[in-house]
């Protein structure tokens, strides 16, 4: 328990008192004139900045605010908090200060409001560390293409719609499609990297949802032993509209600090950012801002726009080192630094000029090249996707993943329409043996889908139609996933590698499933050196022909125990 | 997008800028101020008049017929008029405004500045000299002190000038201090489960 004795307590009154000096604060002060609805309009302040931090009758301990418009004779500040306790005529401090969130390891694991207080009922986070809510963008400069995957588990994705690390990828779909599903697997997912150097450090924001809901995906994080490296950030639908705005800035501004300071990966999943746009839609109509189309305030587009520039990769400093040299080395032989993708070519011409090049090797800095990667969600209504809110986040994203209610229904899940699904830039990080199965898998369900109208109208179908009808259904149901179960991308690649390659032309439909669950264990339990390979290689050609022979061999166990 | 009362507050500006300036042309400035303040004052004071003021209820042509019988030889004839005019522009309602602008407007021409006060035990006249000495020097302008006595200051005053709030009361020094000791201790108990874990 606590060692807090009186001795020490009085030590400290009385080192204050010795050193009691009458010092004077000094603050900026304003009256609120009206209130209501999470807004106040403020006499004075004449001082105040826009975006500025208020603190609404106590100077350090009263609700916060934040200065929005700034007008002729008055502040229209929003009410981060509970804004039925303060009252016309209540004194209003400000700051100087923007507004910041506590940040850093003490978060990991906990379940927080937008300002960083605790939710969940685990005491007070003490944190040295804090970072702005609103940071700007990392320019072209400190920026490199993304490199890297980040694996979502999710056998769909990761061969057709690759994700890379610092990528801004949208989940978009109506209601009850599964869109949080995909995001919650991707952050499960990230365990088998925990503690490793490829570690992904979670940040899942939850705005305008129901509380039992975002209950349960705690419980479900939880449960895998996600919530080991996931930060939840909470903006319920019964929290004002200030608190459902700021939230997903909070959540990246946390993620941020493990991008920035320790140069990791990081995943912010924003769930969702429609109810975000109508909590700052209803801010601006309060506010008096012109309201456009749909109703939302001329920057709404700004809004995302903003919270999405902030992912990124940043570029990795690399520093050519003698061998054996300790890890934290921060100076390179040469004093120099090479920065991101050009620097990598100009390191590897540098080295190859070094008279004993043997003795040297590259290595990238220690916290740099971290990465912010966000899985934006988007709800859409009717399948909408020209809806105002839709097109402004699609154009800003590097590609979309599409949910439809119908796939959803007819056992497709997860119900992603892969044919308008895409990845804009997923595609340079993809895993290579993974890239080598996906692109025929991306043909034959083309070609299924082509000829699955036909085939419901009952027509004769000659053999090589049928044929890759059946090749595109057994694809299908080998595609489907259950929930909270990823894949590693090696299982994955074996599964599609026998889907592509025909092996499961001739099993029943029925048992595509049971099939490849069975298959995956066969590799693991008695070719760990086949699987190995393709794990640490990343190549399929050299283990194709083995690869074949074991899935072919498996079959007739299969189909003789079954 | 202006709200309703920075519109409001852009009017009154007007009025009280021409009523300062024909005020002055009638070397009446100050006494109007008095007068004027007594009749804020009143409205105030007086919820009915207030309402009667600022209704749109009221027709503005049976309310110019009610000022005038009211405050004719009772105001002076720059206040009546005044009355009259925010009357037919159907801003009657703003009186106590145009009255707050046109005080910040003296006050400014005359270079005095309202102080307020707040003291935990009132102020006695040698403080209350010495205050409004400090202030006046430091302000380069004349302190007009308003005082307020809040016992739960404890000890020590708060100033306030303008926005700007000094604070040199003891409450705020003991909540600094709990603060402190808060902090202390939760420092303590993080670094007591360490130990223990």
């Amino acid at each position: 328990m606590a060692r807090i004795s009186a001795d020490e307590i009085r030590s400290v009154i009385k080192q204050e008192i010795a050193q009691y000096r009458p010092e004077i604060e000094v603050a900026e002060v304003g009256k609120v004139l009206e209130v209501g609805d999470g807004i106040a309009r403020v006499y004075g302040l004449s001082r105040a900045m826009a975006g500025e931090l208020l603190r609404f009758k106590d100077k350090d301990r009263g609700p916060a605010g934040q200065v929005f418009n700034l007008e002729y004779n008055s502040i229209g500040a929003v009410i981060l908090g509970d804004y039925l306790d303060i009252k016309e005529g209540d004194d209003v401090y400000g700051t100087g200060l923007l507004l910041s969130v506590p940040v850093g390891e003490a978060l990991i694991g906990r379940v927080v409001d937008p300002l960083g207080n605790p939710l969940d009922g685990r005491g007070a986070i003490h944190s040295p560390h804090r970072r702005p809510l609103e940071f700007k963008a990392p320019g072209i400069a400190e920026r490199q293409p993304v490199n890297e995957p980040l694996q979502t588990g999710i056998k769909a994705i990761d061969s057709m719609i690759p994700i890379g690390r610092g990528q801004r990828e949208l989940i978009i779909g109506d209601r009850k499609t599964g869109k949080t599903a995909i995001a919650i697997d991707t952050i499960i997912n990230q365990k088998a990297n925990r503690g490793t150097p490829n570690e992904v450090i979670c940040v899942y924001v939850a705005i305008g949802q129901k509380e039992s809901t975002t209950a349960s995906v705690v419980e479900v994080l939880r449960e895998h032993g996600a919530m080991d490296y996931t930060i939840v950030v909470v903006a319920d639908s019964s929290d004002p509209a200030p608190l459902q705005y700021i939230a997903p800035y909070a959540g990246c501004a946390m993620a941020e600090y493990y991008m920035y300071e320790q140069g990791k990966a990081t995943l912010c999943v924003y769930d969702d950012l429609s109810k975000q746009a109508a909590a700052y839609r209803q801010l601006s109509l309060l506010l008096r801002r012109p309201p456009g189309r749909e109703a939302y305030p001329g920057d709404v587009f700004y809004l995302h726009s903003r919270l999405l520039e902030r992912s990124c990769k940043l570029a990795e400093r690399r520093i050519i080192v003698r061998k054996g040299s300790p890890p934290d080395t921060k100076q390179g032989v040469n004093d120099k630094v090479y920065v991101g993708v050009p620097g990598l070519k100009e390191a590897d011409q540098d080295l190859g000029k070094m008279p004993d090049k043997a003795s040297y090797e590259i290595r990238t800095v220690p916290g740099t090249g971290g990465s912010l990667t966000a899985l934006p969600i988007i709800e859409t209504l009717e399948g909408e996707v020209s809806a105002y809110i839709p097109t402004n986040v699609i154009s800003i994203t590097d590609g979309q993943i599409y949910l439809e209610p119908d796939l959803f229904f007819a056992g497709v899940r997860p119900a992603i329409n892969v044919g308008i699904s895409v990845s804009r830039v997923g595609g340079k990080a993809q895993n290579r043996a993974m890239f080598g199965v996906a692109s025929s898998l991306r043909l034959d369900l083309a070609a299924y889908r082509e000829l699955e109208a036909f085939a419901q109208l009952g027509t004769e179908l000659d053999a090589a139609t049928q044929a890759q009808l059946d090749r595109g259904a057994r694809m299908v149901e080998l595609l489907k996933q259950p929930q909270y179960q990823p894949y590693h991308v090696v299982d994955q690649i074996i599964s599609l590698f026998a889907g592509v390659n025909g092996l499961l032309d001739d099993l029943p439909l029925s048992k595509v499933q049971e099939f490849e669950r069975a298959l995956l264990k066969h590799v693991r339990d008695e070719f760990p050196e086949v699987w190995e390979e393709l794990d640490t290689k990343k190549q399929l050609p050299p283990v194709k022909d083995k690869l074949t022979e074991i899935i072919t061999n498996f079959k007739v166990r299969f189909a003789a125990g079954s | 997008m202006p709200s309703a009362l920075d519109i409001s507050l852009q009017a009154a500006d007007i009025y009280a800028d021409a009523l300062l300036e024909l005020a002055n042309e009638r070397a009446l400035a100050e006494a109007l101020f008095e007068e004027f303040r007594s009749l804020v004052e009143y409205i105030h004071a007086d919820k009915e008049f207030a309402d009667f003021l600022a209704s749109a209820a009221v027709d503005d042509d049976d309310r110019r017929a009610v000022l005038q019988r009211i405050f004719t030889g009772r105001l002076s004839e720059l206040l009546l008029n005044l009355l009259l005019v925010l009357n037919d522009h159907g801003r009657a309602g703003i009186v106590p405004l145009v009255y707050e602008r046109y005080k910040a407007r003296l006050d400014a021409q005359l270079k005095r500045q309202d102080v307020f006060v707040t003291s935990a035990v009132p102020l006695d006249e040698v403080q209350r000299s010495e205050i409004r000495e400090n202030l006046s020097a430091m302000l380069g302008k004349q302190a007009v002190l308003v005082e307020r006595v809040d016992p739960s200051l404890l000890g020590g005053l708060i100033i306030k000038v303008g926005d700007r709030q000094y604070d040199g009361s003891l409450r705020r020094r003991v909540a600094r201090l709990r603060e402190i000791l808060v902090e202390r201790g939760g420092q303590e108990i993080i670094a007591g489960t360490h130990g223990a874990g």
